[in-house]
């Protein structure tokens, strides 16, 4: 084997008293993919910003290529060749993917008015992409960009000045599953040149798809390093239960049995540009998936049936009556409710506390006829549904960005809950959510089916419509390609219709 | 993270224990350097209060607008429609000869009434310009405003009103008292008060700092997002109407630069309260607006020239803009670290 490339060895970090890592060891060698596994709070996110220099570790060494190194700050993490690429890398839209590569090392002249040879820049660029071969155009500016495209593009950035570990957190949580490939065949050909990588994610499939080893950790300790090749290791629940500490119960709680009246019924539903004649019926007590790819269209079918995005044409009814809604306001006071994908910007109100969240959407309920807020009736309201959700926070009085992924969720939930509405419209409901708090979200849910709820869950997670739904419903492109109860069909044939749009000729 | 001892001062009373102790500060400061002109006298006080309840009621509407996540940088010069509105009304034949209530002319109140309606009005275009059509706040703004000031001309082209100013009435408004206390004192009390139910305890205030805080998240909450920008907008020149008018009340002159100062003093109280409260808020601004009354105040009986109390009172405003961009608790950590995440290098 080859000199170990980086060895962190009994790294401590503590934070106002609670002990974030104790004693981690972590081993990367060259030209390895090494994921890092963990659910939130495990300590994974902690250990990297040590290797970062975001954090300052309190304990433990840092061995690079043999020789022992101090990282005390982001600078020193680069001098050292140590990179982070984020999942939503900053760069000027403005700007050609190459001048975003060399932003800040344009040239090496000195003076008020250094010149910028573009030819040059062009030409260093060419070379790089020869080094490192992945089918991307440099001169297009990074607006026109995909998402996997600007990921590249900061990788490559990280290349240019001679990186040899690269941090990736998270890199796929918003990509589609075709942009993945493209990521994961430039991984490949970081891969054979050497780059050793540090890879970050949710998502089990994908580890075992590029990874080499993998080290979980679990409360600021390690469990196990493995390596992928290994039988053993390969089955996703092993690695959910070390991850977890503990037996993992059935991601997917037991399906409906009892299916009520008939609660919202669509038809000839369309928004142009984005889907077409969309028709379904959802019952109390029945969860409806609709699965399909992102700009499947089923995003803005999501927010369409909210009436935050009008509809071109098509009929609602709610409990046999037409309605016909023109905002989220009308949406709320008509018994439906969407629990938004995107929480950053659609869920939540950031900078305020949990309770102000969690009233917002129907202030009525705890306001008294002067309009005035009865602040006991508010705490006491909400204090019952976070208890409901199991909201993992302080009190009720903290600020919802001090929350983690899966908590922040559950207060938009609360939210939901609180406008005790008819109908729930679950929008990618597990997204940067870990696989504890998974679990619990997907029980919340069938809970609210079984007080005899109608609800639709809108997801680009094939499998996780297949667990959770009783009825199906597949877009591709705009258009419906599969319907059916879930019992009917099989998990293979829901993604064919996905992600290819494909007849399920068999 | 959190230190036992920040949850013993509670949210709101951390703050105002804070501005409370500004202000004595301030008091015997000024009170040590000019005991002998009086400050700490009851007139003296009095009159402190009188000036500030102009410029006070002015930030106030603005607090409305900020909570909504906007600028507004018409107010100022809607005011000066509104001062010539009511002027031109106060100056007309109908004035003289309207009846009499106690002291004054029943015309005064619609005259006033006028005055704020026209600038309530411009707050209308401003806030539907950019609450609906969704222009950008600051340049829309400068038109807005700078087309009132423009009409505010059309009255006398410009030139100073003083008919009827003695003899109609219109000046109770600065000079009027109740229970010995200045009627201006009265009205800033009164429109604090309601604003602080409104924006701080009622529902609509929630939808305000929703609006403010994430308008796209506001949207999906089933808040009318679009009818509180417009609020806040109507809100803001409505109040900078009534400081106007106050303002000409107190000159005994309708002029078309009635309330062109009101726009630094404006900003100042609403982000000396935003540095202290965190967010805008009735009290933050209230307080905000004392601070810089007593320095004003202060400054004036040293006879300091104007020039530099509004440098000075600036110069808070940027430092109380600093102040609530230092996060005080990353400090209290020793092994703080403010470097930049590596991708922005």
């Amino acid at each position: 084997m080859e000199t170990t490339k980086l060895r962190m060895q009994g790294i401590q970090k503590e934070f106002a008293g609670v002990k974030a890592l104790d004693g981690v060891n972590f081993e990367l060698q060259p030209g390895e993919v090494h994921a890092l596994l963990g659910i939130n709070g495990a300590g994974k996110s902690t250990l990297i910003k040590i290797l970062s220099g975001v954090y300052q570790k309190d304990a433990g060494s840092i061995q690079l290529d043999g020789k022992s190194i101090e990282i005390n700050s982001t600078q020193d993490a680069i001098n050292n060749g140590i990179a982070t690429v984020y999942q939503d890398p900053q760069m000027i839209p403005s700007f050609t993917g190459y001048e975003n590569i060399y932003l800040g090392a344009e040239t090496e002249k000195k003076g008020l008015f250094p010149r910028i040879n573009k030819r040059n820049l062009r030409e260093k660029a060419e070379a790089l992409l020869e080094r490192f071969p992945v089918n991307i155009d440099l001169d297009r500016t990074v607006s026109e960009l995909s998402a996997v495209e600007k990921e590249i593009i900061a990788v490559l950035r990280a290349l240019s000045k001679e990186m040899t570990i690269l941090i990736l957190d998270e890199p796929t949580s918003i990509l589609t599953e075709t942009e993945t490939e493209v990521l994961f065949r430039l991984i490949h050909v970081l891969k054979e040149r050497k780059v050793a990588i540090i890879y970050i994610t949710h998502r089990l499939e994908e580890i075992f798809q590029i990874a080499d080893r993998l080290t979980i950790l679990r409360e600021g300790k390690n469990v196990a390093t493995l390596s992928t090749n290994d039988d053993e290791t390969n089955n996703h629940l092993a690695v959910a239960e070390l991850m977890l500490g503990k037996k993992l119960d059935k991601i997917y709680p037991e399906k409906s049995t009892s299916i009520g009246d008939e609660k919202l019924s669509v038809d000839n539903f369309s928004l142009a540009g984005s889907f077409n004649n969309v028709a379904f019926k959802v019952h109390g007590g029945e969860i409806l998936g609709i699965f399909g790819l992102v700009g499947s269209g089923v995003e803005e079918l999501g927010k369409t049936l909210f009436s935050v995005i009008p509809k071109t044409s098509g009929t609602v009814r709610m409990n046999g009556a037409e309605l016909s809604l023109s905002s989220a306001n009308e949406a709320i006071s008509n018994g439906i409710f969407l629990v938004p994908g995107d929480r950053r910007d659609e869920g939540q109100i950031n900078d305020e506390p949990i309770y102000f969240n969690v009233s917002l959407s129907n202030l009525k309920r705890v306001s008294r006829a002067t309009g005035l807020i009865d602040h006991k009736r508010e705490k006491h309201c909400v204090q019952e549904l976070v208890d409901q959700v199991q909201l993992a926070a302080r009190d009720i009085n903290q600020e919802v960005s001090l929350l983690s992924g899966g908590n922040q969720q559950k207060v938009v939930i609360s939210k939901g809950l609180f406008t005790e509405s008819q109908v729930y419209i679950f929008a990618e409901p597990t997204v940067g959510v870990d696989v504890g708090a998974k679990t619990g979200i997907y029980h919340l849910i069938r809970n609210l089916a079984e007080q005899g709820k109608a609800i639709i869950i809108i997801s680009s997670d094939c499998e996780e419509v297949f667990g959770m739904c009783d009825q199906a419903m597949v877009l591709y492109k705009g258009h419906v390609t599969l319907q059916k109860s879930v019992h009917e069909c099989r998990l293979e044939e829901m993604l064919l219709c996905g992600v290819t749009g494909g007849k399920t000729s068999e | 993270m959190n230190d036992k001892k920040l949850v013993i001062f509670s949210d709101t009373f951390k703050p105002i224990t804070i501005f409370l102790m500004m202000i004595v500060l301030m008091f015997i400061l000024f009170g040590f350097f000019e005991y002998d002109k009086g400050y700490l006298s009851t007139r003296n006080i009095r009159m402190l209060f009188t000036h500030m309840s102009i410029s006070a009621i002015a930030a106030l509407g603005l607090t409305y607008v900020v909570a909504v996540g906007h600028f507004d940088m018409s107010f100022y010069l809607v005011g000066c429609l509104a001062a010539m509105t009511t002027s031109y009304f106060n100056k007309t034949d109908l004035m003289m000869n309207s009846f009499m209530l106690g002291n004054i002319h029943a015309f005064v109140i619609p005259a006033v009434l006028a005055g704020i309606a026209v600038g309530c009005l411009w707050g209308l275009v401003s806030g539907v310009a950019v609450g609906i059509f969704k222009l950008d706040d600051m340049v829309t703004t400068i038109g807005t405003g700078f087309m009132a000031f423009g009409m505010a001309y059309f009255y006398t082209k410009g030139s100073f009103i003083y008919d009827n100013f003695l003899t109609s009435g219109i000046t109770e408004i600065n000079d009027a008292k109740w229970f010995a206390i200045p009627f201006p004192i009265i009205l800033m009390a009164a429109l604090y008060f309601i604003s602080y139910l409104f924006l701080s305890r009622s529902k609509h205030g929630r939808c305000f700092y929703a609006t403010g805080s994430n308008k796209v998240a506001a949207i999906f909450s089933g808040v009318k997002v679009k009818h509180y920008i417009i609020i806040a907008f109507v809100v803001c020149s409505g109040f900078t109407s009534l400081a106007a008018i106050m303002t000409t009340a107190a000159q005994g002159v309708g002029s078309v630069k009635a309330s062109l100062n009101f726009l630094m003093p404006a900003y100042a109280a609403v982000y000396i309260g935003i540095a202290v409260f965190k967010k805008p808020t009735v009290i933050g601004t209230f307080f905000g607006a004392l601070f810089s009354a007593i320095m004003l105040n202060g400054f004036t009986l040293m006879a300091l020239p104007f020039y530099l109390s509004d440098l000075i009172i600036a110069a808070a405003m940027i430092i109380a803009i600093m102040a609530s961009k230092i996060d005080w608790a990353s400090i209290k950590k020793k092994k703080s670290n403010t470097a930049p995440a590596i991708h922005a290098n």
